[in-house]
């Protein structure tokens, strides 16, 4: 679940962020709409904990994640992330990149999750691949699977499929799809693409110069706050 | 018809432009060659390959004995070095890096400036200090210790200053991923530290290689060095090839060193843009981690508060400053009149050489020994190549003249701003040098409007680091400096072997002064830029 409440950031003299709330229940897929430089990315970045906010507050189930005093460090918001670029670290293999988020499973836990997941996505063959060894198209691919393996309860996304090919987009966003509904794990999604997001859900959220400025599709009417203050 | 000849004529004339471009790009790698590796091309054209016997080229080339030991004991003077300023620089580096607001941001980089401060300052103010100590430490002032402590202090900015380039070359969005599923210190271990590894190596290797190649320090302190075998081989004898002979070990040592130091910075990663930090939430180190980057900070601020306020304590009288300056005026000038030279010379040379070595080609592989193995010659081979090449070349117009220090420190200095413009020319994001040659009416509005602005702030940098190096350079000046003539750092490395402390301390202390003031200005200028460009700071 994220609640988002009030919040507003700041860069020097630009407001990137405006009194934004919302939020999003528990299994829920949200999808975060606007134009370049509406403050997606940066609304994202301040639910995972990587930026710190100037008011407001967030809350990531049902904990106090975020305030201008506190901020919990990201590992410990049990979300996943997907960006914009893979971001993959070109010192490890696939395999490695993958296994990084799952330090708190045995070695034969992470060794089954990895192999069902690799299988899963056609990738088994890139696992001891380093990220210069795979194309664009299998790196967006290992950037999802990063993003989903240690199952977290919330997944954040960033433009993950831009760029890509139809044939792998379509199974990409099947994926997504479908382990967003096996694991009841809530799922927000940047886009700035229509058809997308009519592919992925009937939630949402239209950002503009950092304001939210219409909030469309929620389930549960009295559990929403108002969009923007 | 006439059209067809207009036309011809517009296809030759850009033909001939093309061509010209290109024969200028190649006489500037011919000049750069010429100058920068001519002195030590020299050398072996001594003019007097009689004068050694051949029972006597092994045990010069392979030392025994005594020079063995003396080249064992600056191999591990070298070593604790390397180890001492990596580690502090890396760790100072890091809590650099954390400064993301405008105008530290910019500020840390005035850091840089600090590699002015010439070794024998900080000789002279750490020996001052830590002799007025009783006991144990008063008797550290010299010797194997005090070498180490000094040279450490002196290369540390180089250190800090490599290893805030690797950190600021990073994706954040590497560290941000790695944030999501880590704390802070596995991150540091697993991720960062790993990506940075090429630029801590070849910092190392520098400082390695600087280290061995500095006989100005130790013999400051009593420490002999193998370095200095070279100078003294080259006083007695006045032959350059037995010079080179006795430097050879140095010289293999070192270029073994420094291919492996290039190596690591042609890998380096390189980000295009260095103002997008990965720290907006503050980093949660470990206690101990914490403490470990304070004390670091700490003795990284000595670097320069230890030389200032010994400096000022030692002559407390502004008159007696200015009297010390103007007893000194003559050095003085001939020291910026080098110094400027040097630079300038530099920004002009580079720019071809700088080009091949941000490329990736057989060109690229080419280029980046030649420039990197200059770094590895001795000073004082520099110096006796220098007077080789100039009395051959030019006996009346360079050889013997004022001159000459500059050409020596253009020679030592100038892969330094090669490999600056390079690491700059590599961060540029290379559409804008494409939208250019499209839009442009002329190569020469292409170059003042879109090329040079963009150049600049590597060009600046690269020449004020040459400008500082040779303001600083002694090795190679004692050897070249025309009679009667000399730098500051001449007199004051005859003051410090002679006395006349008050002297030293004013002289010293201008210098102090001027690297605080230079670092201050690079800091403003790189301000400037960042708000003449500015660039979206956050995602």
């Amino acid at each position: 679940m994220i609640v988002v409440d009030d919040v507003t950031k700041r860069f020097s003299e630009t407001t990137a962020v405006q009194g934004v709330s919302f939020e999003i229940p528990q299994g829920e897929i949200a999808i975060l709409l606007g134009p370049s430089g509406s403050g997606k990315t940066t609304l994202l970045h301040l639910i995972a904990g990587l930026l710190p906010l100037d008011e407001g507050e967030i809350h990531l189930n049902g904990t106090l994640a975020s305030n201008p005093s506190f901020n919990l460090p990201p590992f410990k918001r049990d979300i996943g992330f997907v960006f914009q670029s893979p971001a993959l670290w070109p010192h490890m293999t696939v395999a490695q990149n993958i296994l990084f988020g799952l330090a708190n499973l045995s070695t034969l836990e992470r060794q089954e999750r990895l192999k069902r997941l690799l299988g899963r996505t056609n990738i088994g063959h890139l696992a001891d691949r380093y990220p210069h060894e795979i194309s664009g198209g299998e790196a967006r691919r290992v950037a999802v699977v990063r993003a989903l393996a240690p199952e977290p309860r919330i997944l954040l996304m960033d433009e993950p499929l831009t760029n890509l090919d139809p044939d792998l987009h379509t199974e990409l966003m099947a994926l997504i799809r479908e382990h967003v509904q096996a694991t009841g794990t809530t799922l927000l999604y940047v886009t700035h693409r229509a058809d997308e997001a009519e592919q992925l859900a009937q939630r949402r959220l239209h950002l503009h110069k950092g304001c939210l400025i219409t909030d469309e599709g929620r389930k549960d009417p009295t559990a929403a706050r108002s969009g923007s203050r | 018809m006439f059209e067809r000849v207009v036309n011809y004529r517009r296809l030759s004339w850009s033909k001939i432009r093309q061509h010209s471009a290109q024969l200028f790009h190649w006489l500037g790698l011919l000049l750069f060659l010429s100058l920068v590796s001519g002195p030590i091309l020299a050398i072996p054209f001594d003019g007097e390959p009689g004068s050694i016997a051949k029972g006597e080229i092994g045990p010069l080339i392979l030392p025994q004995g005594r020079r063995l030991q003396l080249l064992l004991r600056s191999l591990s003077l070298a070593g604790a070095v390397a180890i001492a300023g990596t580690v502090l620089g890396v760790a100072v580096a890091l809590l650099l890096w954390q400064w993301h607001e405008p105008p530290l941001s910019w500020l840390r980089w005035s850091i840089l400036a600090l590699i002015a401060l010439p070794p024998y300052i900080h000789a002279l103010t750490w020996s001052s200090l830590v002799s007025q100590s009783p006991g144990t430490l008063g008797a550290m002032a010299r010797g194997w210790t005090a070498s180490w402590w000094v040279q450490t202090m002196a290369l540390l900015p180089l250190a800090i200053g490599l290893a805030l380039i690797g950190f600021a070359s990073l994706d954040p969005d590497l560290i941000a991923a790695a944030r999501i599923y880590r704390n802070d210190t596995s991150c540091l271990a697993r991720i960062i530290l790993p990506l940075v590894a090429p630029y801590i190596l070849a910092s190392s290797g520098l400082l390695f290689v600087l280290s061995l190649l500095d006989y100005s320090v130790p013999t400051l302190f009593q420490t002999n060095v193998y370095a200095l075998e070279t100078f003294a081989e080259y006083s007695a004898t006045a032959s350059a090839s037995r010079a080179l002979m006795t430097a050879a070990p140095l010289l293999c040592i070192s270029l073994i060193t420094i291919s492996l130091a290039q190596s690591n910075l042609r890998r380096a990663n390189v980000k295009a843009n260095w103002r997008l930090s990965a720290w907006q939430v503050s980093p949660q180190w470990p206690a101990i981690l914490r403490m470990f980057l304070q004390a670091a900070w700490l003795i990284a601020a000595m670097q320069v508060t230890v030389p200032l306020l010994v400096l000022w304590e030692s002559i407390r009288s502004l008159p007696l400053l200015v009297d010390t300056l103007q007893a000194a005026s003559s050095e003085i000038v001939f020291t910026a009149l080098t110094s400027l030279l040097a630079g300038c010379a530099t920004t002009i040379l580079i720019l071809p050489v700088a080009r091949e070595l941000s490329g990736n080609g057989w060109s690229a592989a080419i280029w980046w020994p030649v420039v990197m193995a200059q770094l590895a010659i001795p000073p004082s081979l520099v110096g006796i190549g220098s007077i080789n090449l100039w009395r051959r070349i030019a006996p009346n117009i360079v050889y013997g003249r004022r001159l000459m220090p500059a050409l020596a420190s253009l020679s030592r200095f100038a892969p330094w701003g090669a490999l600056i413009l390079q690491a700059h020319i590599r961060r540029i994001d290379h559409r804008l040098l494409e939208a250019a040659e499209v839009l442009q009416t002329s190569r020469l509005q292409g170059f003042f409007q879109v090329r040079l602005p963009i150049l600049a702030p590597g060009l600046v940098a690269a020449f004020g680091l040459v400008a500082s190096f040779t303001s600083g350079e002694l090795a190679a000046s004692l050897i070249v400096a025309p009679p009667g003539q000399g730098t500051i750092a001449m007199r004051v490395y005859n003051y410090l072997h002679y006395g006349a402390s008050d002297a030293v301390a004013g002289l010293c202390l201008a210098l102090v002064l001027l690297t605080l003031i230079g670092g201050a200005l690079a800091a403003l200028f790189l301000g400037w830029w960042s708000r003449l460009y500015p660039q979206r700071g956050q995602p």
